[in-house]
Formats: C-alpha cells, structure tokens, sequence
C-alpha cells in the first residue's frame, strides 16, 4: 500500500453545491462520506480522482427521520449513528439490531449507510436487510432527482445504476403493516458475511395466516434479490401449516438462484448455504409469528 | 480465464470478413476500444481500452498482433497491454472462426485472458462476468453494424 495520488478536496455544504460540483468535474471526482473503502482503494492507487467532494458537511445527509411509514436515513449516516440512534431502536428494532453487527466497530463508527450501498459490496449487510423494508435510495444530480429502488440500484458486483453524476442522497425504507413479524439472519466465518437473509411475514387479522411476506437473500450471488418463489409460497398459508413445509420452501427457492464464486466458497456451496439460511431464517420468524420463542441457534450464525 | 461464444450474425461471411479487418467500425464494436491505429497492415495495431470494473477504471494501452489469419474464416490475434497508474496488466488470446449458416454467418469467438495487478484483486467471478457481458455487447453491436 502506498500513498494516495495528491487530489483537491471539496467540502460543499449543500446538495446542489456538492451535484454541481461533481458535474462539472466530469467523472473525476469521487465522493467522499465514511471513506472506509474510498481510502483504501486510493492508497492501492485503485482510483485516481483529482479531487474528493466530502458529503459530511451537507445540511440534512446526516439526518434520521422516522415517520409512521417511512424511515428516511441520510446517506452520511454512519452505521453507529443508526444503530444508537433512538427512534430507531423503538420503532424499527430489527434495522437497529442488524445494523449492530455490521462489520466491527470501527467501521460502524465511520462508514456510512449511504457509502455501503452505492459501495454495491454483494456481502452488504444493509442491501440485504434493507430489502427487505422495500427500500429505495434518492439520487440527486444537477439537473434533478429520482427515486430508485434497491433492487434497481445494484447490478452487478460493485456496479450500480448511479450515474456519475449522481449523489445517493438517502434511503427510505417502508414501515412494516402493523403486526408485522421478521428475522434477519448472517452466516460467516470471517467479517463480510458469507450468507444474508431477512425475512418479513406480514400476517392477517386473526394473526394466524401469512397474508405477504418478502424474503430477500444477499451475500451468496452478485446482489441481494428478493425469493419471489419463496415468498408465493408463504403467502396466504396458515401458520400451522408452514412450520412442516419450511425445507421445501426453501430449497424450491434457493434451487435457481444465482450464486457467484470467491473467497467464501464455490457457487454450490453457496446455493447449498442459502437454501439452509433461508429455513431457519423462516423457522425464527414462523415461531415469532405464533408469539413463540424461536429455537434456532448455530456456529457463526448471527440471528437478529 | 476463457469464454467462448457462437455468435449468430444475419450477414453472410463474405460481408462479415472484411469488417473484421475494419479498423474504425471494430472500434465502435468492441466496448471500451478507443484510439485504434494500423501500424503495419493486417499485422499489428495499438488500441486503448478503457473499463470501468467495480470502483477502477483502467485505460490500458494494447499492442495487437495477428498471428494467424486463413482468409475468409480464421483470424487469431494477441493483445497485451499494463495500466501502470492503477498497476493493471492483461493479455489476451483471441480467435475468430467464421463460417457460414442457414441465414447468415456463424462466428465462434474463443478468447483466453489473463488480468494481473489490482483489477485482478476483485476476482476471477468479478471479471469473468464483467468480460461476458462485453462479449454479448460486441455481438450486438458487430451486427449492428454489418446491417448498417
């Protein structure tokens, strides 16, 4: 590792200033928020901007706004901020106790939400989870804003549907329906997770069948996708019947999905792993979903 | 790392042939090619590539031989070339063979790569995808342009 090329750094304080500059930089600017992965690819000499537009100190990317529908966070969020911050922890519990075990403590204290997901990792914490609360992230540029979803977001490994001259503002993550049940669950040997699945169940009046769900696995191909299968499955099925049919859900699921070879392991492993997380993650919120206490305990498996 | 693809195209051979040889229009085709020059006909010629794979975009200086042509319907070329300010190197084998078919052409591309230096580091899936998807984007675009 050597030192960073020498580059100018711009510190906007405002949204408009932060897209008008990077516009007229012209694809030679990075953006600039936790820096955890921005750093260590300038020290390899990975990237060389000539200048970095630092997002910090922009009014209003830093906030947390929890509504009755919607949990708006600032792309210079950081993990940490999420985690600790109050409203979260009461209102959207599963975010906060995820966000918890995202990587180790100094990069929750640094990185950002924002930086995560245009960072488009497939071992992202955050893309899975989100996914999951049927998120979208806010793109602002120059000449406008729009609105993506996160599945739209990320293409392929690192690659995502942002425009260079896009900054990924925030994202929105949809509150549950009332009664709402969900899991999230991680697998790993080492600090990126080797497998991710969050569940949602959103169950019906009488609190005794599945009315929706959203299944979404990430870590095992090139972005977390949603098991629409899996989810066709669950929904509509009474609780008592789902508990006997959870390994066939899963592995009806899991046997087309795309999986994506590296230090993890091989794709058959990693389909193999998938179809495994997803039944217990299934099996912990089927038994939370009947108010039951979910026995689901594992060697390197983080459950949330 | 190989790929191989039997890309089905809608002009006959005798169309096809010389546009492999056409400087300016496989400069619109290949994804990322710019800056292409003859330095000795049918021979050698330099190119630059640019990509953008995960967070690092390379430009990457190629020098092109051909090293076996059989005219009308195999062409083998080599290419290498470094990135020295993002230490990336790649080199690549790549062999066309044109043949035709019942409406139109049939060429089989058979290309084996290497990449070294810190594109490399994202990994062999990484890439292998990132190479796929510029293959397909070749052929669409090679046919493309035949029709034009």
């Amino acid at each position: 590792m050597t030192l960073p090329r020498p580059f100018e750094l711009e510190r906007p304080t405002t949204l408009d200033e932060a897209a008008d500059l990077l516009r007229r930089m012209d694809g030679e600017s990075a953006l600039y928020a936790g820096g955890t992965e921005l750093l260590i690819l300038l020290k390899h000499r990975a990237i060389r901007p000539r200048s970095l537009i630092d997002l910090k100190r922009i009014d209003g990317l830093g906030d947390i706004r929890a509504t009755d529908e919607r949990l708006v966070i600032g792309a210079t969020v950081t993990h940490r901020t999420l985690e600790r911050a109050p409203d979260v922890g009461a209102g959207w519990p599963l975010v906060a106790g995820a966000i918890r075990h995202v990587a180790n403590i100094r990069v929750r204290n640094a990185g950002t939400v924002g930086g995560n997901l245009a960072f488009a990792d497939p071992h992202s914490d955050p893309a899975t989870l989100f996914m999951a609360f049927d998120a979208s992230v806010r793109l602002v540029a120059a000449d406008g804003a729009r609105t993506l979803s996160l599945g739209e977001l990320a293409h392929a490994p690192y690659e995502t549907a942002r425009r260079p001259d896009e900054i990924l503002a925030a994202v929105s993550l949809q509150r549950w329906p009332e009664g709402a049940v969900g899991a999230y669950l991680k697998f790993g040997l080492y600090e990126r997770p080797t497998a991710t699945v969050a569940v949602a169940l959103f169950l019906d009046g009488t609190r005794s069948t599945v009315r929706d769900a959203r299944i979404v696995v990430g870590s095992v191909g090139p972005r977390a996708v949603r098991l629409h299968v899996a989810e066709r499955a669950v929904a509509g099925e009474p609780l008592g019947r789902l508990a006997p049919r959870l390994d066939e859900i899963a592995a009806a699921a899991t046997r087309d999905l795309e999986t994506m070879r590296d230090l993890h392991g091989a794709p058959d492993y990693k389909r193999e792993l998938a179809r495994v997380c997803v039944r217990r993650a299934l099996a912990v919120a089927t038994a939370r979903a009947r108010g039951e206490q979910a026995d689901e305990r594992h060697p390197h498996t983080i459950i949330v | 790392m190989r790929i191989t693809r039997d890309i089905a195209l809608s002009a006959s051979p005798a169309n096809v042939w010389p546009t492999l040889w056409d400087v300016a229009r496989m400069v619109e085709c290949v994804p990322g090619c710019v800056d292409a020059t003859e330095i000795e006909p049918r021979r050698r010629y330099a190119a630059r590539m640019t990509q953008q794979v995960g967070p690092i975009r390379v430009s990457i200086p190629l020098d092109i031989e051909v090293t076996e042509e059989k005219p009308g319907w195999c062409l083998v070329l080599k290419a290498k070339g470094r990135d020295a300010l993002v230490a990336t190197g790649v080199s690549v084998t790549v062999r066309l063979d044109l043949g035709p078919r019942e409406a139109g052409s049939s060429l089989r591309l058979d290309a084996e790569w290497r990449v070294l230096g810190q594109v490399a580091a994202l990994g062999h899936p990484i890439i292998q995808r990132r190479a796929e998807g510029m293959v397909d984007e070749f052929a669409a675009r090679l046919e493309r342009a035949l029709g034009r």
